[in-house]
Formats: structure tokens, C-alpha cells, sequence
């Protein structure tokens, strides 16, 4: 995409970036923004990551732009100057956006080459403290995103411990079933959990008709005195027919920065909404997946008819190296 | 870069999801769906179509000042490109 746009800015053509939702959270530890300044900042580690010179503009968070383009995770458009669409597609593709470009502003005497670009693109942010430590929770089968809203209002610091919410299907087609609470470490504040401390505790309340199991938790604590790992949990959930009013959680947890310059007790809350999220995305890890045929098959490596932890991040290595490998 | 990226990875992560349902829903099971046509499918219907005008909805630049989406792709051609970090 990159040299399309060096060699069609100086033709007249605008090109933008258009930050949307994510659509792999936890991948590389980038966990759903809570607020429009904290997805600006994502826009901005994404452009310090790629180290390209196309500006990033930022969808709201209602993800209304996404919606009304046509919810893609990777679409692109040309527009006209009269701001009339001229081309669309599903997946960006810069072979056939180039193409488009050559008919509508004339083709360039020497295209730019991914090997004449010199861009300076950056690794995600390392974990400074151990990872790997806390056993994560496995869960069977596919869990959706559940829409949540973390009451914001009256805090005096920013969420830097994020909640992700999933109810497996169990739960969103009968009623009974199992809901994922995790509490990530957002590294846009690059904290980590500090183990000398108390762990994190959670406390669930249900509203009338609906019942979990258990209501009160608390993380276990590793041995490490320093880790970044999630705090995982999974919850029984039952709910009588037609009651959708949603859970309301309270976590406590101690925030450390990694600088090592504060470490304080916070408390915060959330309203975890009984229905899916269909901007949510999905996590890479964490479900164990029916293996089938294709694609999915070949990942099952060790052949046991699923797809485990292992499996996927074997696959989100080998997908790193088709990254640093692919042309454009 | 970011094109690969995110092609490849939401590629994998529809592959994944549609396992899923597979399981939830094994009398369906249909042979061969390409997963990058499920989000063509909803594509289509919904995205602005060749000649209309892109939607009329508030957008961000980097440094959080509002903008209308509409106005920001008039004037010149314009390519725009979702994308995320994941």
C-alpha cells in the first residue's frame, strides 16, 4: 500500500488509514481501547509500528464509520472529488488498487518498489517482567465478545487493567453456560502486576433471574514478583428466559508502573451486558477449536481433532513471519 | 504492511470462527466456504455502493479534533483503508 501512495500523493491522490475496532484483540497484547484518547493512541502506535507516511484518521467509538462501510475488517475505497464512490472492495488489495489509480489519474513512469521504500517500522512493545506464569483458563468451543461498559465517570485513574468479557454458546443460545472474564494489562500504560501486592479481586453481582457461580474471586498469585499476565476467570451463568439486564462487576487490583514510580490500590467497575458484541473481535488464543478439514485441519499439528493454545500461537508465529516477509 | 497484516490475520481468525459454528451446527456442515466471502456477503449489501456518496458521520484525525468523514474525501481522489493494530 505504501508505495502506491508514494507514487500517487504527488499525482493529487489523498490517501487515509481508517482505525477501526480491533479485530484480534490480545493479539501482541493490544487489548479494546475504553475511550476515543485511548484508540488515538492506538492509531499512533500503529503508525509508529508500520512507520508509514499514510495519515491515520480514527472510526468513533461507536464504530458507526465501520458500520455504515460495510463492517470489513480490511476494505478499501476510492473516492472521486466529488466525494462519490468509485471503486469499493471487501479486502484491500494495492495490485488492484494501483490498477484503479493507473485508469482514474494515469499510470506512474516508474512505480516505487517495496525495496526503494525505507520504512522505519518498529516491534510491538516487549513485556519488561516474566510472562507465561499464570495458567490461563481453556475454554471448549467457540465464545463471542459480550458488550460491556466500564463506568468511567468518577475515576481517578484510567483503566489500565481492561476487561474482556466472552459467553460461550451455551450461554447466548439457552440461557446456561459459561462467560470468560479476563483483566488484561493495557500496554499503552505500561504497568505490570505487582505480586508483593494483594492479587486482583472480583466481585460479581447478578441481577434478579440471573445466577453465577461463584459471585466473588480472587486471582491466583504466581511465584514471580512481577508478571503481565491476564487474570483469567470463567463463570457458571444461568439466566431465566428473556432477562438480559446485565451483570455488574467490581475489580480491585493493584496498579504498578513498570518505572517503578507508583503502585496504588484501584478499584473499578463495569456493566457486562448479556448479548454479543459484534464489534468485539476475536482473540487468536484461549479456545481450544474444533480442528475439521482445510485450513483449520493442518493446523492441528498434533492430529487430536482440536486446535489448542499451542497450535494457534505456532500459528501466530508462523503469520509473524509471513508479516515481516510480505511485500506490501 | 498493514494490508498483509490484517488480511492475513482476520483470514485466520474467520477460519477459526466458522470451525466454531462448524461444531455448533454439524448437520449444516457445508464443503468448502471460503471465509473471506463471509465478510464479502455482508460487504456488499452494506458498504456504499459505486456512486454514492461516502456516509455523513464524524471521524477523528490524530490529534482527536472532529472531522465529517464526508468532507475530509471530497476535493481530490481520496483512498481509504481500515485498518487496526491487530
Amino acid at each position: 500500500m505504501e508505495t502506491v501512495a508514494r507514487d500517487y500523493t504527488p499525482k493529487g491522490v489523498r490517501f487515509y488509514y481508517l482505525y477501526k475496532a480491533l479485530a484480534h484483540p490480545e493479539y501482541h497484547g493490544y487489548i479494546t481501547p475504553f475511550t476515543l484518547e485511548e484508540r488515538l493512541m492506538h492509531a499512533k502506535e500503529a503508525e509508529r509500528r508500520l512507520g508509514s507516511r499514510i495519515p491515520w484518521i480514527v472510526d468513533a467509538m461507536t464504530n458507526d464509520l465501520k458500520h455504515a462501510l460495510g463492517y470489513a475488517p480490511n476494505s478499501e475505497f476510492v473516492v472521486d472529488p466529488e466525494g462519490k464512490v468509485v471503486r469499493r472492495r471487501a479486502w484491500s488489495d494495492p495490485d488492484a488498487l494501483r490498477a484503479d489509480l493507473e485508469e482514474l489519474v494515469g499510470a506512474v513512469e516508474r512505480p516505487t518498489r517495496v525495496a526503494d521504500l525505507d520504512m522505519p517500522t518498529q516491534p510491538p512493545p516487549a513485556p519488561t517482567v516474566a510472562t507465561g506464569v499464570v495458567p490461563g483458563v481453556e475454554v471448549a468451543g467457540h465464545m463471542r465478545a459480550l458488550r460491556l461498559t466500564p463506568e468511567l465517570e468518577g475515576n481517578k485513574y484510567p483503566f489500565y487493567v481492561k476487561l474482556r468479557a466472552e459467553a460461550d454458546q451455551s450461554f447466548l443460545a439457552e440461557a446456561e453456560g459459561q462467560i470468560y472474564l479476563g483483566f488484561h494489562l493495557d500496554p499503552l500504560y505500561e504497568m505490570h502486576w505487582n505480586n508483593l501486592a494483594p492479587p486482583l479481586e472480583l466481585e460479581i453481582t447478578a441481577p434478579e433471574g440471573v445466577r453465577v457461580t461463584p459471585t466473588k474471586l480472587a486471582a491466583t498469585t504466581p511465584k514471580e514478583e512481577a508478571d503481565a499476565d491476564p487474570r483469567e476467570f470463567l463463570v457458571r451463568i444461568e439466566a431465566d428466559p428473556g432477562q438480559r439486564d446485565p451483570l455488574k462487576l467490581s475489580v480491585l487490583y493493584y496498579a504498578c508502573d513498570n518505572a517503578n514510580t507508583f503502585c496504588v490500590p484501584v478499584r473499578q467497575s463495569y456493566a457486562v451486558h448479556l448479548t454479543a458484541d459484534s464489534d468485539g473481535g476475536s482473540p487468536f488464543s484461549r479456545t481450544a477449536m474444533p480442528a475439521g478439514e482445510g485450513v483449520l485441519g493442518d493446523m492441528d499439528t498434533n492430529g487430536d481433532g482440536t486446535i489448542d493454545r499451542d497450535e494457534l500461537e505456532a500459528k501466530e508465529r508462523e503469520l509473524d513471519v509471513l508479516l515481516e516477509q510480505a511485500p506490501d | 504492511m498493514l494490508t498483509g497484516a490484517t488480511t492475513t490475520i482476520t483470514v485466520i481468525s474467520l477460519l477459526l470462527t466458522w470451525g466454531g459454528a462448524l461444531q455448533e451446527q454439524s448437520e449444516l456442515r457445508p464443503a468448502v466456504i471460503h471465509p473471506k466471502e463471509m465478510v464479502e456477503r455482508r460487504f456488499a449489501p452494506s458498504a456504499p455502493e459505486v456512486g454514492e456518496a461516502m456516509p455523513d458521520l464524524p471521524v477523528y484525525d490524530s490529534e482527536g479534533e472532529e472531522l465529517r468523514f464526508r468532507d475530509l474525501v471530497r476535493g481530490q481522489h481520496t483512498v481509504v483503508i481500515l485498518g487496526c493494530l491487530t
